[in-house]
C-alpha cells in the first residue's frame, strides 16, 4: 500500500514537473503524430485543390493505417480517380491503377493528385520516425515551435517547421522547406472537431509557396482510432482487389 | 509415429497464419457498399493516310474509324471478408470507311466499303471474375482477370498471359484472360499458383470451348482443331525484399496462345526506388526455344517450290538454346510532375537481318499471290497501337507533362527499333475538362529510320517500321467518367 502510494506520488509528481516546463521537441513531435495520425485508424477524407484559374478538384479517399509504417488509401471520389488505391509500407509506396490493372511505385515527394500536398503528405505521417527534431526559439507566446530535420531522403520534405499551441498541443501551423532552404509550401491547422473521443484539427489548408494562387485543403470526414486491420490489407497484392 | 517432413513443413507455414487470423477476425469497421458501379463512355475517331506500298495487303484497313464504347464496372462485395464478383464489360460499335489497296504502280486504289469482321460491333469482358476470400491468408480467384506480375512499364515480357500492351498507352491496359487462382498473401511475401485454360471458341466476349477443342468445327473463322491440351500452369513467389519487388514466376504450358508444347519458362521481375526519385526496374523470361515463327530461307530463293508449303514456321519451338527476353527501364517524376520513363527491351528471338529480310521477301511475295492471306487487320480497336516487335532491340521512351495551363498534359512516347532505327513517334494532348470528362488528340507517326540496317529486297530498302501501313495516324477521343 506504501508502495503504491509512493508510486502514485511520484508519478503525479512527475506529470506536474512535465507540464510546468516547456515541453521536449521530442514530446511536441511525439504529440503531433499522436494526434494527426494515431497507431492504428481509419478515416474518410476529402480533399480540395484549389487551381490557378480558380477553379478547384474534389476527391474522397478512405485510408486506414496500420502501426507506423502502413497506410492504404482508396479513393472513392471522383468518378475518374475511383478504384484508385495507394499503399505504404515503410519507404515503400505503390498507386494501383485501375485502368491498368496493377500497382506502380511511386516516390513519396511526388505531387499527390496534382494538387499541393505530396504522397508523403498523406500517406506517410510518422514524424518521429522520418525527422530528428529541435525547439524553435520561443517567439510565439501561444504556441511551442519545433524545427524537423529529415533522417533520409526518403522523408517527405527536407525540414519542416511545426507550431502547436501550448494549451492542447494541437498544431497550429506548418512550413515545409526544400533541402535549398527555399520554401516550398505552408499549412495551417484549422476546425478542431472532436472524433470518437480523438481531439484534432479537422482541416488542413496547404498553400503552394511556389504558386501562390494554388493551394489544397484536406477535411477529415470522419476518423476513428484504434481500428485493427488484418495484414493482408497491406500487401501489395491485395490492392484493386 | 514419425510425422512426414511435408506435414512439418505445412504446419510451420501455417502456423503464424493461423495466429494471424485470430487477430483478424475483428472486422474492419469500412464504409463497405453492397455494390459499386462505375464506368466511362468513351468516342474515338481516327484518320489514317493509308499507304499500300507495303508487303501486307491493306485492303480491310480503313482510312476513317470510329469507335464507340459503353463500359461498366461492377463491383458487388459477397459478405464482410472481402469476397466480391466484378465485372469490366464495354459494349463497342465500330465504323471504317475509305479503304485503299495497292494499284501496283506505285500508287494506290480505292476499294469500295464493305465489311470487315474486326470492325464488327462486340461485348468486350475486360474482366469478370469471382474473388473469394475465406480467410484474410487465402485468396481464390476463378474467371477472366488481367494479371500481370512483371515491373515493366511499357512492355511485360513476362506476361504471357494477358492480351498485348499498348506501349503508347500504359495507362489503359484493362484486359485479361481466363484463369483460377489460389493467392496466399503474407506480410512479407505472397504465393500464387495459377491456371489458365485457353478459352478456344468465343462468341460475344464468352467462351464456349475452353483447353480441348470440340468434336465440331467452329461456324466461323478457320477449323484449328487438334488433340492436344492448351493449357498453362504458373507458380509465383513476390517478396519486398530490402525495399525492392520481387517476383520469381516460374510457367509451364503447353499450346498456351503459342506451338510450345510441355514448356518450361523462368520469369524475374525488380522494381526499386535509387536515389530517391529515380524507379528502377528490370523483368525477364528465360526459355529454351522460341515459339516465334520465322521465315523459311528456302522459300525466299525458289517461292514456286514452297507453293505448298508455309513460308513462316515455328522451328525453333524444340531448340535447346536460350532465349531471353529482357527489358530494363527507369521512370522519374520531377518537380513540375512531368513524367519520363525510358526503357530498353531485348529479344534474342528477334529476327536477324537476314530473317528481317526473308520476312519481307516472303510477306512481299504472298501479297502477290491472291491464294494467300495475309492482310493487315483492322485497327485493333480498342487498343490505339499494337506493340508486335520483330528484330531484337528496341527502346521506348515515354514523357508527359501535366498542367502545361490549366488542365492540359502533353506527352509523347517514342518506340524506336535500334537495329535499324525506325520507329514509331505519338505525341498526344489531352485536356482534363470536367472531373468526369477527359478530351485527347493522339498522333502515330512512323519512323523509316537513317538508311542503316535496312533490309534489301528486288532492289529496295525496308526497315521494321517503315513498313507501317500509314504515314501517319490521328485519333480524337472524348472520354466520359460516371
Amino acid at each position: 500500500m506504501i508502495k503504491t502510494f509512493i508510486a502514485l506520488t511520484c508519478l503525479l509528481v512527475g506529470t506536474g514537473n512535465a507540464f510546468a516546463n516547456p515541453p521536449s521537441a521530442d514530446e511536441l513531435v511525439h504529440r503531433y503524430d499522436e494526434v494527426m495520425s494515431p497507431k492504428t485508424f481509419e478515416s474518410v477524407i476529402e480533399m480540395v485543390a484549389h487551381r490557378q484559374d480558380g477553379t478547384t478538384r474534389n476527391y474522397t479517399l478512405r485510408a486506414l493505417k496500420s502501426g507506423n509504417d502502413k497506410m492504404r488509401a482508396w479513393f472513392l471520389e471522383p468518378a475518374a480517380s475511383k478504384g484508385q488505391e495507394m499503399l505504404k509500407v515503410g519507404d515503400n509506396m505503390w498507386v494501383y491503377m485501375p485502368n491498368l490493372k496493377r500497382a506502380l511505385r511511386i516516390a513519396s515527394r511526388e505531387s499527390f493528385q496534382g494538387g499541393d500536398f505530396n504522397n508523403g503528405d498523406i500517406m506517410r505521417v510518422n514524424y518521429v520516425a522520418d525527422y530528428s527534431a529541435k525547439l524553435l526559439p520561443e517567439t510565439d507566446p501561444a504556441a511551442w515551435g519545433v524545427e524537423l530535420t529529415a533522417k533520409s531522403d526518403e522523408a517527405s520534405y527536407d525540414r519542416i517547421r511545426l507550431w502547436l499551441d501550448r494549451d492542447k498541443r494541437l498544431p497550429v501551423k506548418a512550413e515545409y522547406y526544400a533541402s535549398s532552404g527555399k520554401l516550398l509550401r505552408s499549412a495551417t491547422f484549422e476546425a478542431t472537431k472532436r472524433f470518437h473521443g480523438l481531439e484534432r484539427p479537422s482541416r488542413i489548408v496547404m498553400r503552394n509557396e511556389l504558386a501562390t494562387k494554388r493551394f489544397s485543403e484536406m477535411t477529415m470526414i470522419d476518423m476513428k482510432a484504434g481500428v485493427e486491420a488484418p495484414t493482408q490489407k497491406f500487401v501489395l497484392d491485395d490492392l484493386g482487389r | 509415429m514419425r510425422r512426414p517432413f511435408s506435414t512439418a513443413l505445412l504446419f510451420l507455414a501455417a502456423t503464424p497464419a493461423f495466429a494471424q487470423e485470430m487477430r483478424d477476425e475483428q472486422e474492419v469497421a469500412a464504409p463497405h457498399e453492397k455494390a459499386q458501379v462505375n464506368g466511362y463512355i468513351s468516342q474515338r475517331v481516327a484518320y489514317q493516310q493509308i499507304t499500300p506500298n507495303v508487303p501486307m495487303s491493306t485492303q480491310d484497313l480503313p482510312s476513317i474509324a470510329t469507335l464507340t464504347e459503353a463500359n461498366a464496372q461492377l463491383k458487388v462485395n459477397l459478405g464482410t471478408r472481402g469476397s466480391f464478383a466484378y465485372a469490366d464489360l464495354s459494349l463497342v460499335y465500330q465504323g471504317g470507311w475509305l479503304f485503299y489497296e495497292d494499284d501496283g504502280n506505285g500508287g494506290r486504289t480505292r476499294v469500295p466499303n464493305h465489311d470487315v469482321p474486326d470492325l464488327h460491333p462486340a461485348v468486350v469482358s475486360s474482366e469478370l471474375y469471382l474473388s473469394l476470400s475465406p480467410k484474410p491468408w487465402l485468396n481464390l480467384l476463378v474467371g477472366k482477370k488481367r494479371i500481370t506480375w512483371g515491373a515493366g512499364f511499357a512492355f511485360n515480357p513476362t506476361d504471357l498471359i494477358n492480351p498485348p500492351k499498348d506501349p503508347t498507352d500504359p495507362n489503359y491496359q484493362r484486359a485479361g484472360n481466363w484463369v483460377a487462382r489460389v493467392e496466399l498473401p503474407f506480410e512479407k511475401f505472397t504465393l500464387s499458383a495459377l491456371f489458365a485454360p485457353q478459352a478456344l471458341y468465343t462468341q460475344s466476349g464468352l467462351p464456349y470451348a475452353f483447353m480441348r477443342y470440340p468434336d465440331y468445327a467452329p461456324a466461323t473463322g478457320a477449323d484449328a482443331r487438334d488433340q492436344t491440351s492448351h493449357y498453362l500452369l504458373a507458380g509465383r513467389l513476390y517478396a519486398l525484399l530490402a525495399s525492392t519487388d520481387v517476383n520469381l514466376i516460374y510457367y509451364f504450358s503447353n499450346a498456351y496462345q503459342d506451338d510450345f508444347r510441355n514448356k518450361s519458362r523462368l520469369g524475374l521481375s525488380l522494381s526499386r526506388y535509387f536515389f530517391t526519385d529515380y524507379e528502377l526496374h528490370a523483368e525477364a523470361l528465360l526459355t529454351r526455344g522460341s515459339a516465334r515463327s520465322f521465315p523459311v530461307h528456302v522459300c525466299v530463293e525458289d517461292q514456286a517450290a514452297c507453293a505448298s508449303g508455309p513460308f513462316f514456321t515455328t522451328s525453333k519451338t524444340d531448340s535447346t538454346a536460350f532465349y531471353p527476353r529482357i527489358i530494363a527501364g527507369t521512370r522519374r517524376m520531377f518537380a513540375d510532375e512531368s513524367l519520363l520513363s525510358i526503357e530498353y527491351y531485348y529479344q534474342r528471338d528477334g529476327y536477324d537481318d537476314q530473317e528481317f529480310a526473308d520476312a519481307v521477301a516472303l510477306q512481299t511475295y504472298a501479297k502477290s499471290q491472291p491464294s494467300v492471306t495475309n492482310a493487315v487487320s483492322g485497327s485493333a480497336l480498342p487498343q490505339r497501337y499494337a506493340f508486335d516487335p520483330l528484330r531484337r532491340h528496341y527502346l521506348i521512351v515515354s514523357y508527359s507533362k501535366p498542367r502545361i495551363a490549366d488542365d492540359w498534359t502533353v506527352g509523347a512516347v517514342l518506340i524506336a527499333g535500334v537495329r535499324d532505327l525506325s520507329g514509331v513517334l505519338s505525341p498526344s494532348v489531352a485536356w482534363n475538362v470536367r472531373e468526369w470528362l477527359n478530351l485527347g488528340l493522339y498522333g502515330f507517326v512512323p519512323i523509316h529510320g537513317l538508311g542503316v540496317g535496312e533490309a534489301q529486297v528486288a532492289g529496295a530498302s525496308f526497315s521494321e517500321y517503315g513498313l507501317s501501313p500509314y504515314t501517319f495516324r490521328v485519333l480524337f477521343e472524348a472520354r466520359g467518367y460516371y
